[in-house]
């Protein structure tokens, strides 16, 4: 089923699953869009548009036994399941404010006994509902129950990284989950946050990682950058964020790892040679905390992005202010920036630009 | 990494692809930063499959 969302530049159109499309008004129509009010203003263009999210972020639980050192949430192992019926309600939130896609996570989100409940009610809104897990507390029988997600991401940090980067050795747990659900014909996403101890110092950490699970049946691999909230925003982070020489590395590591790769927003700084044009084309999006992306927290509290609450505009100061890919960029990651460089509207201290100003 | 800009049929202005939203940041596919050339294919396929059919469209 198509779902759209009038602009004034024409629409946002999701025509599956899979793909979501800016496109001008006269596409829009053979879309069957009515712009109504919003056509009869100038359009403002892609850049300017997108003061209402795409994707919204929803945390269903705060309870997770795994205890991570980098827990972004401080999850614990007596956190509390948001109920259905509230979540229910964000839903309904959700959907009327035009979002296309609803991320669920926690917590760890398989410890919710709803969780298929709530997929079904995401879809019955038109969403397309996604869930990230660490794998715990997944079974075939469970497996089977998540086939109305589009994807399941499992966590995998690194096949000997992750109990180093972690505190906590899932990678075994993962690759079990990314199995089972492969073989009850889930669509499986595998979220991988990029450390020094993944990287090592030739980027083998990360190839060997994205071989083994796609042997497993992973169909795309997403890189995140380590960021610093929660847990992870103490002393720990300077050892394990990527140092300039592995930020060197990514362009022939991401070429080595095509197709089948995403990259999180706070990695487009860090993507010097990309093109503006090509960046927008491609709907990358940086920095869209409170814009294309924002976030439910278990409280049920509305927030810019999953780490951070309050103001998220973007640097004004050089080197982002005439910078040329500051219109999707818009930055870099304000989580950085805040626990870096003390100040969350500085330009973002790790972006080789900003490092080389 | 192609010198040619990107080329997406006539109307389209971006494309986002992929259903695998992570929930805590929001990510991007980067497969055609690396061969825009199969862009134009991938997106008309997918545009193809969802117009309705022509007789519809007056
Ligand atoms: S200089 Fe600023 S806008 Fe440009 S890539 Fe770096 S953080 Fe992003
Ligand atoms: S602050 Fe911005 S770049 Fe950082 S994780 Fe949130 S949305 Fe992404």
């Amino acid at each position: 089923m198509i779902r759209a969302r009038a602009e004034t530049f024409g629409a946002w159109v999701r025509v599956d699953d899979r793909t979501l499309l800016a496109v001008d008004r006269t596409l829009a129509r053979r879309f069957g869009v009515d712009g109504g009010a919003r056509w009869s203003e100038p359009s403002r263009g892609l850049v300017d548009q997108t003061e209402r999210p795409l994707e919204v972020h929803v945390a269903v639980t705060s309870r997770c036994p795994a205890g991570c050192d980098g827990c972004y949430l401080d999850a614990r192992a007596d956190g509390q399941h948001r109920p259905f019926e509230a979540i229910a309600a964000t839903l309904d939130e959700v959907a009327a404010g035009g979002a296309f896609t609803v991320a669920f996570g926690g917590g760890e989100p398989m410890l919710h006994p709803e969780l298929p409940r709530i997929a079904r009610q995401a879809r019955a809104l038109g969403l397309t509902p996604v869930v990230t897990t660490s794998g715990i507390g997944l079974n075939a029988e469970r497996a089977r129950a998540l086939s109305d997600f589009a994807q399941v991401n499992v966590s995998h940090d690194g096949i000997d990284a992750y109990a180093e980067v972690r505190g906590f050795d899932g990678a075994g747990v993962a690759e079990r989950a990314i199995a089972l659900l492969v073989a009850e014909g889930v669509g499986v996403g595998v979220n991988v946050v990029l450390t020094r101890q993944l990287l090592g110092d030739d980027g083998r950490g990360l190839l060997e990682l994205a071989a083994r699970v796609r042997a497993l049946g992973a169909r795309e691999i997403q890189l995140l950058r380590y960021k610093p909230a929660g847990r992870a925003a103490s002393l720990e982070y300077l050892m394990r964020r990527l140092t300039p020489a592995q930020i060197a590395l990514l362009p022939s590591l991401l070429e080595q790892l095509v197709p089948g790769v995403r990259i999180d927003c706070a990695l487009v700084p860090l993507l010097s040679f990309a093109r503006v044009d090509e960046l927008l084309a491609l709907g990358v999006m940086g920095c869209e905390a409170g814009r294309g992306l924002s976030a439910v927290d278990v409280e049920g509290q509305s927030k810019p992005c999953s780490f951070m609450a309050g103001d998220t505009r973007p640097p004004v100061a050089e080197p982002c202010a005439s910078c040329p890919v500051r219109a999707v960029c818009r930055g870099g990651c304000r989580v950085v920036s805040e626990h870096v460089a003390g100040d969350r509207f500085a330009p973002d201290p790790e972006c080789p630009r900003v490092r080389a100003s | 990494m192609d010198d040619e800009q990107p080329q997406l049929p006539e109307g389209v202005l971006a494309v986002r692809a992929g259903p695998g939203a992570n929930c805590s940041s929001i990510g991007s596919v980067i497969d055609l930063l690396f061969g825009t050339a199969v862009l134009a294919s991938v997106v008309y396929a997918a545009i193809a499959a969802a117009l309705p059919d022509p007789e519809d469209k007056k």
